[in-house]
C-alpha cells in the first residue's frame, strides 16, 4: 500500500472517527475552572533571568537581611507592617527599577533604621550623605553582635563585616568625600 | 481573541475554551491509544493543567499548539506511570458511519481497525506526530509546537511513521 494511501486513510479516519464523548464531560471540566482564573506570572523566572544579576542579588540580599536581622535578632516589630510594602518595593526595583527610584528604596531603609533605633539598636544611616552608588560607600550599618556589623553598601548589597572592615570602609568613604 | 481573553482570566472565555476544545482533546487521547475512561480523566487533567499554566499563554498565540502540548505531556506522563504495571488501555475508536463522510463501505471498517491498531503500536514519538498532524489535523507548525520539536523533526517523524504504518497495514 502506498504511503499516500495511508495518509488518505488517516485523514478519513479523522473525519469518520467521531466518537461521542460522554454527556456531561464538558460540564465536569467547566465545574473545575478555578473561581479566580488569575494568570500566573509563569514567565517571572524568565524575566529575572534577563536582569542584571547584581541588582537582583542586591535586592534579594536586602530582603533576606530584613527578614533575618529583623526577625531573628529581635526586630520583628521593625519589619512587621512595612514588610509587605518593602518587599513590593524591592521586587519592583529588582524587576527593572524604572518605577522605583533609588530614593524610595532609601526611604524604605530609613524606616528600617528608625524602627531599629526605636528598639535601642545601634544603627547608623549615611544614605542622604552618601548619595552615591559607589560599591564601597556605606549607606547604613547596624551592630549585629560583638565585632559583627550588617552593612548596606552603595550598590544596595548587604554584607556582614567585622569592626575592622567597617572602619576601613568608613575610611574609604571619607577619602572619597575628601577628593570631591 | 480567545487567547487574549484567557490571559485576562475571563471566566466566560474559559468556558468557551472548554466547549471548543474538550472533544478534540478527548479524541486526541483516544487516538493516541488510551481507553475511554482514561481518555476522559486525561482530558480533565489537561484542562486543569491549562488553568494552572494559563500565564504561559500569549495573546495571539495559537491555542492549538499550546493545548495539545499540554495534552501530549499529560498522556506521556500517564503512560510512563503505568507502563510497568501492565495496564492495557487500548480499545478501538468507534468509527461513526453517520456524521462523517457517509456510510462506510464493506471492508472499510476492517481497514480502519487495522490502521488504528497499527497507529497504537507506533513508538510514542511517531504516534504523537501522526495523531497531531493527520488525525487532529494541526498544521506542521502547530503540531511541531505541540510536540515541542522543530518542524523538520516533525516531518521526519511523520515520514517514518507513515512508512511504519504502510508496512504494518501491508502485512495484515
Amino acid at each position: 500500500m502506498a504511503t499516500q494511501r495511508i495518509e488518505d486513510l488517516l485523514k478519513t479516519l479523522a473525519r469518520q472517527g467521531i466518537e461521542r464523548t460522554r454527556p456531561g464531560l464538558a460540564q465536569e471540566i467547566k465545574d473545575r475552572i478555578p473561581r479566580r482564573l488569575i494568570p500566573t506570572r509563569a514567565d517571572l523566572i524568565g524575566l529575572i533571568a534577563h536582569l542584571r544579576i547584581n541588582r537582583f542579588a542586591a535586592a534579594a540580599t536586602i530582603l533576606v537581611a530584613f527578614l533575618v536581622v529583623g526577625g531573628v535578632l529581635g526586630g520583628r516589630e521593625a519589619i512587621g507592617k512595612q514588610m509587605f510594602e518593602d518587599s513590593r518595593l524591592l521586587l519592583q526595583y529588582t524587576l527593572g527599577g524604572q518605577n522605583v527610584s533609588r530614593s524610595k528604596l532609601l526611604e524604605s531603609l530609613m524606616r528600617f533604621r528608625d524602627d531599629m533605633a526605636a528598639q535601642g539598636r545601634e544603627v547608623v544611616y549615611y544614605g542622604d550623605q552618601t548619595n552615591s552608588s559607589g560599591r564601597y560607600a556605606i549607606v547604613m550599618y547596624w551592630k549585629l553582635s560583638d565585632d559583627k556589623y550588617g552593612v548596606v553598601l552603595g550598590d544596595l548589597s548587604v554584607r556582614t563585616v567585622s569592626g575592622e572592615m567597617l572602619i576601613r570602609l568608613q575610611s574609604h568613604m571619607l577619602q572619597g568625600e575628601a577628593k570631591k | 481573541m480567545l487567547a487574549g481573553r484567557l490571559c485576562r482570566g475571563e471566566q466566560a472565555a474559559a468556558r468557551e475554551f472548554v466547549d471548543r476544545y474538550y472533544e478534540r482533546v478527548y479524541l486526541f487521547m483516544r487516538a493516541i491509544g488510551h481507553d475511554r475512561q482514561i481518555s476522559e480523566d486525561l482530558t480533565q487533567e489537561t484542562f486543569l493543567r491549562a488553568w494552572r499554566h494559563i500565564g504561559q499563554l500569549r495573546d495571539g498565540k495559537a491555542l492549538n499548539g499550546w493545548l495539545f502540548r499540554i495534552a501530549g505531556n499529560v498522556s506521556r506522563l500517564h503512560r510512563r506511570r503505568f507502563k510497568d504495571k501492565g495496564v492495557v488501555t487500548m480499545d478501538g475508536i468507534e468509527v461513526a458511519a453517520a456524521g462523517g463522510d457517509g456510510p462506510l463501505k464493506v471492508g472499510q471498517q476492517e481497514q480502519f481497525d487495522h490502521l488504528q491498531q497499527a497507529v497504537a503500536r507506533l513508538p510514542w514519538k511517531l504516534r504523537q506526530a501522526v495523531v497531531l498532524h493527520y488525525m487532529e489535523q494541526l498544521t506542521i507548525a502547530e503540531a511541531a509546537d505541540a510536540a515541542g520539536i522543530r518542524e523538520g523533526t516533525l516531518k521526519s517523524r511523520l515520514n517514518r511513521g507513515l512508512e511504519a504504518l504502510r508496512k504494518e497495514v501491508a502485512n495484515e
